[in-house]
């Protein structure tokens, strides 16, 4: 009796040492804004509210399984990130420690609301799961199609763009699908929104406005190449880059080119887009810094290796990565080099902040959590 | 034998080079010692000897260029240093010791996995080295990529990437889509031998992969968009075959593919069949095998004839030929030819650059062509109709020479040679004196150079036009009194191959001007009205100019052939015909075309070239000194090329498990192996049981040399010693020089303590060994499907084996091993071999013979002794050529299954040779992979019983079955 009592025990622990299951009630902490979806919203403008001061220190480093993928979320001291290996992780930023995590066999991203993460994998049978948090369960999945992109949540309802020529609206707690739409190509771009209208790029080198509550195409813009990144929403804008090297601004409402601006590599991450500049990286190795109005430079920095990642933007800075192992932080007004860190390996994922915390990973298993000394 | 003692023993001894009694092959003569240094930039680090320093500067600048290229299209960085090993011409490049492999004329880099060093020669020409500098960091950029994404997601057992992806994609990057994939593309079409996807594996390996490859990239990238080809790569960890990840990537496999892409092949080509023509439709075709290139035109007794150079019996020889007239060529058929030069096989004729070289008669009817002999190119003149007698010219500071051409008074010979800096130029022989004078110098490809009818003018092709950031061959002249050099043609298209009429009445070339390569005329004849604004302002007078100068503006230049694929080489005959190379249906010919003045007079389509500026002479970029950029000498540093371990079970003798490691500098000239293995049976036998050996090879100088140290111990057994135990260990050293690439003298001393315990007789000895080897090896061969077919392999070595302590052994060996192969055909052979292997003496070991690689029939090793003899005869002949098994599911296709027919006689003895065994029969091979060959043999065997009665049939045995014999192994 007693083995058998020590066998159950020890069936239960390491069966629950494999589960992502939030034991306790998170600590919400109201001030501290969360960042639950690529982009921080839906607009995707991959700014941070407030200031991150620098220089910054590594608190903790985090070996992972396998490369990190491309996203990752902090929500309520809580860190979660994926692994190219078909992990999920969830790891507690305050307590520096794992709180768990769960094999999903295949690469997937990850958006969360509340106790809700959803789960859309890059490839495999059922691509879209709903994982409740707090039971440790999948409460549904379905073939979604596979997903090279990352999703957003708005008002209960989960829009995706699949990789296989369609965009599609879900609800969050049953996975029932609102509506689909077909495309002519592949897309590899993320959607965006303005509230109202839906915005993604398509591999047929066309950026696409639907109609949020249905999906009705709206408008589209054709440019010279695939448009992979995922577009930015601001004042009535959508910016986005395409592979033909060019980064456009369209009036939101009718398509309609409001400027564009050559650069001389392909851009495949989306832009960082406030008030006063909009900010993106390209393969030939510069990161530019337009004006979101009408496209003048205001400037351009030359990292030395291709622009990886999606730049993010937290006060008077921005931090964004780079292929040949740096973590870059310069100043926005002027594009002036504040701080840089060298990595173990290429940088893929796009950094984010949360609260006092920078957090970035490199290919070669690596996850870092940088502290600032103090925050405004 | 312990079959994991053998297996090591035997890997260590041929990396060792210790005993060269039982192999062949040709040699890698390390001609020239190289002092290396290195510049190291951002992200390289350039090979290079001081001679080509301003090369590897030119090469830098552009690897660097081509890092950002890809690093943008890639979307990925490569983490470490690129180490980037340059030569400055071929034959250089042959001599490296980065790769084990003899490398052939057509290999034009490489890209090794290893060390993951790119090794590239430059070719004389800067804008081919640049594109295969590209080239081959489309190969580092790839793998680097691929081994990513699989190690990223776990998914390490992933085949690797088809070949005519890796090879497309290099291709397609580095060239785009140029004139002469269209070619091959073309001609694939419609002569309807294009092999779709589904297929590919078929032409494996071959250049027509390659070009396939390319196209299928070009046409992904045309309809599904740029991105899609990276993203076939980045798909891979989702799909167990390449055609999955294809059908994922562009919702196509493999055999949809094909469908699609086929079709859209043959709506872009079939209609130009209304506007060109195949070229042996339209001209007269005089050869019909194997590749023909470089024809030139002389009479011999008073009948027109040509000499050419051929490979079509494999070996790439120089070749005399009657022209024959059109009735006969009618025929299919071609007129006798005779052998002037026979190539690759000796020393002084190793290569005649078939593709790259020409070769020229004068009126008095000699001959004058190039060949690779030894270090360096030579140049060569001979009788056209009697080779016996040649002057041979070398040049020291000459490495590799081309396209020698004779001057009208046949005083001079003017030829482009590749110096030790990698330039490409002019240089004129002065055949009286021996002088030799350089007429150009640069890094310009200056090639085809030919004299016109005065023998003030040299006109040649060179790429010293430069146009929107690109290089174009285009025609030019030079004074040879001056150096002058003059444009003859000009444009963004490549012209060819200047060849001029008698009385320079016409200049004929070839160009790809209006997108395939064809024969253009430009007719001579003085200009009535003034030059062109341009040359007034270049202030030059008409007289000043050389004939068929673009500046004359009314000279015409017009196209007389219209053909779908390709001409080259051409050579004018004496009644105005042109003698051409033809590329069509995969193969390269000899053609006619008769009249051309009435050609020229009918062609309607006509274009003149004209310069209104001033060409600016273009430099090419190099790398320039900056904080990046640095040199050092270099300093070999070692690390890692393989690392393997095994463990073996025997029924006999139980597990044993041993590892082996070999490491090497970066430029493969000095090598460490390191073997261990223990095969001890009980704990108490561990120490003794311990087998380890240690070599370093040196390959630095044209003398190799290995030395070593070594423990063997363990318990072995074979027919003729039963079971025993043997403990030796000590040192070897081996020395092996060659001769030339056929020939070398090799040597070994081996010192060793022996201790051999015989089980079951209680005899044991201690003995310390000293033997002495020296041997000859000659190896010519010429390669088939499954064994030789056309030269002659020889290996005759003797030495001595003496026990310097206790005269325990004594023994001296001989071994002589002489094969020849008589060609009868293209595809057939009678191979001869005599062998005997003799060892006498004091504890004198055995030889084994019997099975499939020698005395057929009989069970494999069965025989043995201190004497054999063997003697082979085996007629060599195609059987089937292709066989295709198609099932529901699939299908196999097997080329090239060979038959043989055989004698085979031979027999081991001790003391006295009482009988001779012998066999005959027939027998199948088969390639299986292009790795091994699969034999079966079945016959009858028989047996000479008393040697004195040699006729008696009393004494004669003659099997009454059958033998079958089933193995694996190339042919002798």
């Amino acid at each position: 009796m007693k083995i058998r009592l020590l066998a159950f025990l020890i069936v239960f622990v390491f069966a629950n040492c494999a589960k992502l299951q939030l034991q306790k009630k998170p600590v919400i902490i109201d001030d501290i804004p969360n960042w639950n979806m690529w982009g921080g919203n839906i607009a995707r403008t991959h700014v941070y509210p407030g200031n991150f001061l620098l220089p910054a220190e590594p608190v903790q480093r985090v070996s992972t399984s396998s490369a990190v993928g491309k996203t990752l979320l902090a929500v309520d001291g809580m860190l979660f990130y994926t692994t190219l290996d078909g992990e999920i992780h969830a790891y507690d930023l305050t307590k520096k420690d794992e709180i768990g995590h769960k094999s999903m066999d295949l690469h997937s991203t990850l958006v969360v609301q509340d106790s809700v993460l959803i789960i859309a994998r890059r490839y495999g049978d059922d691509t879209l799961f709903g994982y409740n948090l707090n039971s440790g369960k999948i409460f549904w999945h379905i073939n979604a199609g596979d997903v090279d992109s990352e999703p957003y949540i708005d008002n209960d309802q989960i829009v995706v763009t699949a990789l296989y020529k369609h965009i599609d609206k879900y609800q969050i707690m049953t996975g029932e699908r609102i509506w689909k739409t077909d495309l002519p190509e592949h897309i590899h771009s993320s959607p965006a929104s303005d509230g109202k209208l839906i915005f993604f790029g398509c591999d047929d080198n066309f950026v696409y406005a639907v109609d949020g509550d249905d999906g009705a195409i709206v408008w589209k813009f054709q440019t010279n190449g695939a448009v992979q990144a995922g577009p930015s929403v601001l004042d009535s804008t959508v910016f986005v880059g395409s592979t033909d090297k060019f980064f456009y601004a369209l009036d939101s409402d009718n398509g309609k080119l409001r400027w564009k601006f050559l650069t001389d590599g392909q851009i495949l991450n989306g832009a960082a887009v406030n008030k006063s500049a909009v900010v993106f990286g390209t393969t030939d190795e510069h990161v530019y810094c337009l004006n979101p109005l009408n496209g003048a430079v205001r400037w351009k920095f030359h990292a030395g290796s291709v622009i990886s990642t999606t730049p993010l933007i937290c006060g008077k800075t921005i931090f964004f990565g780079s292929l040949n192992h740096f973590l870059f932080a310069l100043n926005v007004e002027t594009g002036e080099e504040i701080w840089k860190f060298k990595t173990r390996g290429r940088i893929r994922t796009d950094p984010i902040i949360w609260g006092k915390y920078l957090i970035c990973a490199s290919e070669d298993h690596d996850l870092i959590i940088f502290q600032s000394k103090e925050t405004e | 034998m312990r079959r994991l003692g053998i297996i090591f023993t035997f890997l260590f001894l041929m990396a060792a080079q210790g005993f060269s009694q039982y192999y062949f092959g040709r040699n890698k003569v390390i001609y020239n010692n190289f002092t290396w240094y290195i510049l190291k930039t951002e992200h390289f680090d350039i090979y290079y000897y001081p001679e080509m320093r301003e090369l590897a500067e030119i090469g830098g600048a552009a690897a660097e260029e081509s890092y950002r290229v890809l690093e943008d299209k890639f979307n990925h960085s490569i983490d470490r240093r690129i180490p980037l090993i340059f030569y400055s011409n071929h034959i250089h490049f042959q001599q490296t010791n980065t790769t084990p492999s003899i490398l052939p004329e057509g290999v034009g880099g490489f890209f090794e996995f290893i060390k993951g060093r790119v090794v590239i020669p430059a070719n004389g020409s800067i804008p081919d080295f640049k594109r295969v500098i590209r080239h081959e960091l489309v190969h580092v950029f790839t793998h680097s990529l691929h081994y990513r994404i699989l190690k990223d997601h776990h998914r390490t057992h992933f085949p690797a990437l088809p070949l005519w992806y890796v090879e497309g994609l290099a291709e397609y990057w580095s060239i785009g889509w140029n004139e002469e994939a269209e070619m091959f593309i073309k001609d694939a079409v419609l002569h309807n031998y294009l092999v779709p996807l589904e297929s590919m594996y078929q032409i494996y390996g071959t250049f027509l992969m390659y070009k396939e490859g390319q196209a299928i990239l070009k046409y992904i990238a045309d309809q599904y968009g740029e991105e899609k080809i990276i993203q076939l790569i980045r798909n891979t960890w989702k799909e167990e075959s390449f055609s999955n990840v294809l059908k994922l990537t562009i919702q196509k496999d493999y055999r949809q593919f094909d469908k699609e892409w086929l079709y859209h092949l043959k709506k872009k080509y079939y209609p130009i069949m209304a506007q060109r023509d195949f070229p042996e439709m339209v001209s007269q075709k005089i050869t019909f095998k194997g590749i023909n290139t470089k024809p030139a035109f002389f009479r011999k007794n008073n009948e027109p004839a040509m000499a050419f150079v051929s490979n079509r019996i494999g070996y790439s020889n120089i070749y005399r030929m009657m022209l024959p007239d059109l009735q006969f060529s009618l025929k299919e058929k071609e007129a006798k030819i005779d052998i002037v030069i026979k190539g690759e096989r000796t020393a002084d004729f190793e290569s005649f650059h078939i593709l790259n070289s020409k070769i020229d008669v004068n009126n008095r009817g000699e001959l004058c062509f190039v060949s690779k002999s030894g270090a360096t190119d030579a140049l060569y003149i001979c009788d056209v109709n009697n080779s016996g007698k040649k002057k041979k010219f070398r040049f020291p500071k000459i490495v590799t020479m081309f396209s020698p051409s004779w001057s009208p008074d046949n005083q001079f010979l003017v030829f482009s040679g590749i110096d030790f800096s990698g330039k490409c130029d002019l240089f004129q022989l002065n055949l009286r004196t021996g002088n030799l004078t350089r007429l150009t110098n640069d890094y310009f490809n200056d090639r085809d150079a030919v004299w016109d009818a005065t023998g003030k003018f040299i006109f040649f092709s060179s790429d010293r036009t430069s146009l929107k950031n690109k290089n174009y061959y285009n025609l030019f002249a030079l004074r040879v009194s001056s150096g002058e050099i003059f444009h003859l043609t000009y444009g963004a298209h490549n012209d060819y191959a200047p060849a001029i009429s008698a009385e320079n009445k016409y200049l004929a070339f070839t160009s790809d001007r209006d997108g395939a390569m064809n024969i253009w005329v430009i007719k001579n004849g003085l200009p009535q009205k003034e030059p062109l604004l341009a040359s007034r302002d270049l202030n030059i007078s008409r007289d000043a100019l050389p004939p068929f100068s673009l500046i004359h503006s009314e000279y015409e230049i017009r196209k007389i052939t219209n053909f779908t694929t390709g001409a080259q080489d051409p050579e004018w005959t004496d009644d105005n015909g042109l003698l051409f190379t033809a590329f069509e249906n995969f193969s390269f010919q000899i053609q006619l075309l008769n009249d051309v003045p009435m050609r020229y007079d009918s062609s309607k389509i006509a274009v003149r070239d004209s310069i209104f500026e001033k060409t600016i002479i273009p430099s090419f970029d190099k790398i320039v000194a900056h904080s990046t950029v640095t040199t050092v000498k270099y300093k070999p540093k070692f690390n890692l090329d393989v690392a393997q371990s095994a463990i073996t079970q025997d029924p006999m003798f139980g597990t044993s498990g041993g590892a082996q490691l070999a490491i090497s500098d970066m430029l493969g000239n000095y090598q460490y192996h390191f073997l261990v293995f223990n095969n001890a049976q009980t704990r108490d036998e561990f120490l003794e049981s311990f087998n380890v050996a240690i070599s370093r090879l040196d390959l630095s100088h044209r003398t190799n040399y290995a030395i070593g140290l070594y423990h063997f111990a363990g318990r072995y057994f074979n027919w003729y010693d039963g079971f025993f135990y043997e403990r030796w260990y000590g040192g070897f050293g081996s020395v092996s020089y060659p001769l030339s690439t056929f020939e070398r003298i090799e040597g070994n001393i081996n010192f060793r303590q022996s201790y051999k315990e015989w089980y079951g007789t209680g005899y044991s000895r201690s003995a310390l060994l000293l033997s002495n080897f020296i041997g000859y090896v000659k190896d010519n061969s010429l390669w088939g499907p499954t064994g030789p077919l056309d030269g002659e392999r020889i290996d005759i070595t003797i030495g001595n084996t003496t026990d310097v302590r206790h005269s325990n052994v004594n023994f001296y060996t001989i071994i002589f091993d002489a094969r020849k192969y008589f060609r009868l055909s293209r595809q057939s052979a009678f191979a001869f071999r005599a062998m005997t292997r003799y060892n006498h003496g004091k504890e004198a070991l055995p030889f084994y013979m019997g099975g499939s690689w020698d005395l057929r029939g009989y069970r494999r090793w069965s025989l043995w002794g201190k004497k054999i003899f063997l003697i082979n005869n085996e007629l060599r002949f195609p059987f089937i050529d292709r066989f295709l098994i198609k099932f529901p599911f699939g299908g196999m296709t097997f080329s090239a299954i060979r038959g043989a027919a055989f004698v085979d006689v031979g027999n081991a003895w001790d003391d006295h040779l009482t009988s001779v065994l012998g066999s005959a029969g027939l027998g199948v091979r088969f390639r299986f992979g292009g790795v091994l060959v699969l034999r079966f043999d079945f016959g009858k065997k028989f047996a000479f019983n008393d040697l004195h009665h040699l006729l008696d049939t009393d004494k004669f045995d003659l099997q009454s079955g059958y033998f079958k014999q089933f193995f694996f192994g190339w042919d002798f």
